[in-house]
């Protein structure tokens, strides 16, 4: 804010001027303000809707205002809400500590393959897997990792392990959806740390080599810094993310067994799917997670701004 | 915060937008003419007025599923003719027809024929004053023959659509409710089992099984085997061992009738218990697939057919003649698929859990209350598709030669149009019209075919059977979120032996009381007692 | 080239080779059974077992997918709403995070707060709905593009990324006469190259498979998008028995559910498949140095 601090004390006229200096600028974002105006700010009355009992009749701006009581039924109709906002925490932070760097890690060994085809080749493989939808991948993994006839059962016993029940044994539930999570988004991941890694200035790596350092010393002090910006911002989208946890994936692999390790807040409020037109629980679930979400990005984006990088705002 | 001139009028732009989207969403809404009562007396009358003027047709907002591409299907123009009605026909999404569905419905497209999957559905909407009450009078009233052929069914069907002592949807009926689930075994297994025919005690079951897991009944050398699995991903309460549970005469999912008269959850009954009991021994000894935790329907068929299990209690009657059978006689070709009776249990018990013959319902927008002429015309199409043979027809099969043929009176579609969701895209034949195929006693012989008739008749005549006993509307079980969940849990628990069946199963039901089903229990049972 | 690596790098190539091919089994795996699964015929697609190929073959599910003619209205729409959409999106996009970019835009923590602000809080459908309407956009082709036309997400990335272009490269540029408008489109954009191409692919990959939205704006059948028109498919083969039930037909089905399924997974995502390669040439690195020697 320190800009508009400076500027507070200007007159209005110079603020104009200054507009019409760089008025080329704002010809470029003007679109972009006028469509959030529209398509964001138009509808954003809706939010309404996370103190009002919806009444289709009277709609939105008719409707009976409650306070607070769907956040109430929210925490408190079921002895389980912080079980489940527990699961969400949980998952999600499974999700970012290994799911999080893993892209990144295969993007920088995708850098480093020379076989050019070879590259191009496995690099488009690698992200089959991101087109593939829960609901077939649910039948898949259900066979793949069974315990009795998978082949993943198959090479533990082999090695001589025990077969070990992935999806249906809830020790083992999270870690299963961690990784077969992993495995469907890795290759898609890799692609915007792969037009980082190709934006870094080649100039670069010829001057170290020159230097005599080694590809493990410039990928150490030229690639990681240079990719840094993006990682940031990419990683604070990922804390954004943190009350989503992934509702498709686990509305497929999820059941009754499992609920306990697994249930998440989307989850629970899908299933419990109760009478009402849910319209109103719904939007006030969906603020109460914007509002964490917010919470968590204000958070990360201090962080990162004071270890020197560029931030959200 | 100060803003230049430039954000200011932003701001002032966004205001204003906003207050317009405001007032467009208090306003009437953007289809109009639902709402407003189409009366013929507001007919254009021509000068010349000797003879009796036909009538302007009535305008209908229609909504079921299943619904035709266009707006010009035989089906519909057959429609339109024979009751003198405009249709406007509204189309919503099978996949996601709830949020679809709301949608319209909070922009003011209320249909005027209101199809409704669920009791749950017409409590929404009539609590929401959506729906025109029906009284079940003025219904035998309107629709006396198809009213009478629900009192002949099961006249509790009056009530499933009765919200605080008002009525606000005709009940559908499934005529195949009431034929149970049964079980059905791999012939070749039985036979090396040494049984000719099918168990019929529990006892005969639990031996039959325990050989299944244990003798190699597949004669691979392979301890591959199992006697039963079941749906413990996606009906865990309901359809999984439901061939065990019927044995003890319950269902841990469904409300049954206790000693007294009174209805009780029958996961918390002690019939329930013992038949825990003895699906934790099986699972102990084996006898029960480890997997079932992640077994949904797909699963358990496919278990049956590629011979890891011997028995399958998921289907019925139709199940197994049209789609369990043939799958499994795909990969066995020679064996047979042996469907048996429900089993009889250390009580006596020996009825088959069955769905019941609740069905949907169709309501009528609570625009029609103020527009009696619409609500008689409607009434008078609905009788007509249930009673009527030629508009029964048109409506659920098309036109004859072009879309069926009578085959020994039964219409037998023709090849493309034999799944009816596309039949009914493309003529308008299926249930978006046709509100009572296959759901109307006057019509059901015009169901089945001679050979499915007979199948029928073979595996479910005189088979008794029984059904949860909470047809009626019950806005109490939605306050209470945790017991479904509970139950689940627990069920899973008590079969893996991770609870025991003794002091565990008692504090199970201290908790489900407190969770909120000792309340639920006792406003399920002052409804039902005030139902009769 | 290999014997001018040390030792260590050589080892790590090795290993590097030996994993990608680890892995991209693992990739190719699922994808191949489940284009197994849809040339499956109804009793092989239940056999248990591995699937790599269809041990009974049968073309069944495509048959019964590209049967009606609305799957040409659906890829017709799809590619005009594909094309168009990420060509315009993109475009915008570009524009609007250049100006975020630039410390001096007056009032940049404003307008930056204005966008970020709309990720976390939203109307709901409901208003977005009638506003759709209220435009004019119901049933109409446009409707798949207007609204969804920025994504927050991609913005940031255009800026931040933005942000790192070196300031002398401007100056340079500004100091010969240019405008921002003309610096935006002859200096900054070639060296953003691989940026752009990624968000390029995210547009058009979101607008390839987007269909809640053709689902409640779009009442003319002749309108519909791929994905709604197979999604369809999918669900009416789903509640497969119900559907022979009420038919009352013995199965003499010649597909399955689960054969429909795969079908209709193939043929959304083939396209994308067959045009990344072409995007594959942004992501290699010295697309910067060929610009910088200008």
């Amino acid at each position: 804010m320190a800009s508009l601090a400076r500027s507070g004390k200007l007159h209005a006229e110079s603020r104009w001027k200054r507009y019409k200096k760089h008025k080329y600028l704002f010809v470029l974002l003007l679109p972009a303000l006028f469509w959030y105006s529209v398509f964001h700010y138009g509808p954003l009355y809706g939010v309404q809707l996370a103190f009002k009992d919806f009444r289709v009749l009277e709609g939105i701006n008719g409707s009976p205002w409650v306070g607070w009581k769907h956040f109430e039924t929210m925490f408190t109709s079921t002895s389980q809400f912080w079980r489940v906002f527990r699961n969400t925490i949980v998952i999600s932070l499974y999700h970012i500590i290994f799911g999080f760097p893993a892209p990144i890690i295969l993007a920088l060994i995708f850098n480093e393959i020379r076989g050019k085809i070879f590259k191009r080749v496995t690099q488009s493989i690698s992200y089959l897997p991101h087109f593939l939808s829960w609901v077939i991948l649910a039948g898949l993994f259900g066979t793949i990792l069974s315990p009795s006839t998978g082949i993943v059962n198959y090479i533990l016993t082999a090695l001589g392990f025990d077969s070990i029940y992935f999806l249906g044994d809830p020790h083992y539930f999270r870690f299963t959806l961690v990784a077969t999570s992993i495995w469907k988004e890795i290759g898609w991941g890799t692609i915007i740390y792969l037009a980082a890694l190709a934006s870094v200035n080649p100039n670069l790596y010829e001057a170290a080599g020159i230097d005599g350092a080694g590809r493990w010393k410039q990928t150490l002090h030229i690639t990681l810094p240079s990719i840094l910006p993006v990682v940031s911002i990419m990683f604070i989208f990922k804390i954004s993310g943190i009350l989503d946890a992934g509702f498709d994936q686990i509305l497929n692999l999820y059941h009754p067994a499992v609920y306990g390790v697994a249930d998440i807040l989307d989850t629970y409020v899908f299933r419990v799917g109760l009478s009402q037109m849910q319209y109103s629980l719904t939007t006030a679930v969906g603020l109460f997670k914007n509002v964490i979400a917010l919470l968590m990005v204000l958070g990360t984006d201090y962080v990162i701004k004071k270890s020197g990088q560029e931030g959200l705002f | 915060m100060k803003t230049g001139n430039k954000v200011k009028s932003l701001i002032a732009a966004v205001v204003l937008l906003m207050l317009l989207s405001a007032c467009s969403s208090g306003s009437k809404g953007n289809t109009n003419s639902e709402a407003s009562p189409s009366g013929s007396a507001s007919a254009p009358a021509s000068s010349s007025a000797s003879s009796p003027q036909p009538e302007k047709p009535i305008d209908l907002l229609w909504l079921s599923f299943d619904p035709p591409e266009t707006d010009d299907t035989p089906v519909q123009k057959f429609l339109e003719e024979r009751f003198n009605v405009k249709i406007e026909n509204m189309r919503v999404d099978r996949t996601s027809w709830k949020e679809h569905l709301n949608i319209r419905l909070a922009t003011k497209e209320v249909p005027d024929l209101f199809f409704m999957f669920s009791g749950e559905e017409v409590l929404e909407y009539s609590n929401q004053g959506l729906l025109s009450e029906l009284p079940v009078d003025l219904i035998k009233e309107k629709m006396p023959k198809y009213a009478a052929s629900v009192d002949e069914l099961d006249p509790s069907l009056w009530n499933n659509a009765v919200v605080d002592g008002k009525n606000y949807a005709i009940p559908l009926y499934w005529l195949d409710g009431i034929t149970p689930f049964l079980p059905a075994y791999n012939g070749d297994w039985l036979k090396a089992a040494g049984y000719d025919a099918p168990p019929e005690t529990l006892e005969e079951y639990e031996k039959l099984l325990y050989a299944y897991t244990k003798d190699d009944p597949d004669k691979n050398g392979k301890a591959d085997t199992y006697g039963l699995t079941g749906r413990g991903k996606d009906s865990i309460a309901t359809l999984a061992f439901n061939s065990v549970y019927s044995a003890f005469g319950t269902s841990p999912g469904a409300w049954v009738k206790a000693d007294d008269g009174s209805l009780a959850y029958g996961m918390t009954t002690e019939r329930t218990r013992e038949a825990l009991k003895m699906l934790n021994k099986w699972y102990k000894d084996g006898v029960i697939d480890k997997e079932f935790l992640t077994t949904d329907y797909a699963k358990q068929r496919q278990d049956l057919a590629n011979r890891r299990s011997g028995v399958v209690d998921v289907g019925m009657w139709n199940s197994y003649a049209i789609a369990i059978e043939p799958e499994f006689k795909g990969q066995n070709p020679n064996t047979e698929l042996v469907v048996g009776k429900p089993l009889v249990g250390p009580y006596g018990d020996k009825a088959g859990l069955s769905w019941g013959v609740k069905n949907n319902f169709v309501g009528m927008g609570a625009q029609v209350a103020k527009d009696p002429k619409k609500m008689d015309k409607l009434f008078e199409i609905l009788e007509a598709l249930a009673t009527d043979e030629e508009v029964y027809k048109m409506t659920y099969f098309g036109v004859e030669g072009e879309h069926y043929d009578l085959v020994d009176g039964v219409p037998t579609p023709k090849e493309q149009y034999v799944n009816v969701t596309e039949r009914g895209a493309k003529v308008g034949a299926s249930s978006y019209y046709g509100i009572f195929g296959t759901k109307s006693s006057y019509m059901s012989k015009f169901d089945l075919p001679a050979k499915q008739a007979e199948f029928k008749k073979r595996v479910t005549e005189g088979v008794p059977a029984f059904n949860n006993l909470l047809t009626f509307i019950a806005p109490e079980a939605a306050q209470y979120p945790d017991l479904n969940r509970i139950r689940d849990e627990y069920l899973i628990k008590f079969i893996i032996g991770e609870v025991n069946l003794d002091q565990g199963f008692d504090d199970f039901v201290k908790l489900w009381k407190s969770s909120g089903g000792e309340a639920l229990t006792k406003a399920v049972n002052d409804r039902y007692a005030a139902l009769k | 080239m290999f014997s001018r690596m040390t030792n260590g790098e050589k080892w790590f190539q090795i290993f590097a080779v030996l994993f990608m091919i680890g892995i991209s089994i693992l990739f190719v795996y699922p994808f191949l059974h489940v284009l197994a699964i849809s040339l499956s015929t109804p009793a092989e697609a239940i056999r248990a077992g591995v699937h790599l190929y269809p041990q009974e073959f049968s073309f069944e599910a495509y048959r019964k997918a590209v049967a009606s003619s609305q799957i040409w209205y659906g890829f017709r729409n799809t590619i005009f709403r594909t094309v168009v959409g990420t060509a315009l999106s993109v475009f915008v996009m570009v524009m609007a995070a250049y100006p975020l970019s630039k410390k001096y835009l007056p009032d940049r923590r404003f307008f930056t707060l204005f966008i970020v602000f709309t990720m976390f809080f939203s109307g709901g459908l409901i208003p977005t709905y009638l506003l759709v309407k209220g435009l004019g956009l119901y049933d109409s082709l446009w409707v798949y593009i207007i609204p969804s036309m920025f994504s927050t997400f991609s913005l940031l990335i255009l800026r931040n990324f933005f942000i790192g272009i070196p300031q002398e490269l401007e100056d340079s540029a500004r100091m010969d006469g240019a405008n921002d408008i003309r610096i935006l489109f002859s200096v900054v954009l070639p060296l953003s190259a691989p940026i752009i191409a990624t968000i390029t692919l995210w547009a058009a990959v979101s607008y390839w498979n987007e269909w809640f939205q053709a689902l409640i704006y779009v009442q003319d059948q002749t309108k519909i998008v791929l994905q709604i028109y197979l999604r369809r498919l999918v669900v009416e083969n789903q509640d497969m028995e119900l559907r022979m039930l009420m038919s009352q037909q013995p199965g003499q089905e010649t597909v399955t559910p689960e054969t429909v399924k795969a079908a209709v997974l193939m043929i959304i995502t083939a396209p994308i498949i067959i045009v990344y390669p072409f995007l594959q040439k942004y992501f290699v690195n010295g697309v910067m140095i060929g610009s910088l020697k200008e």
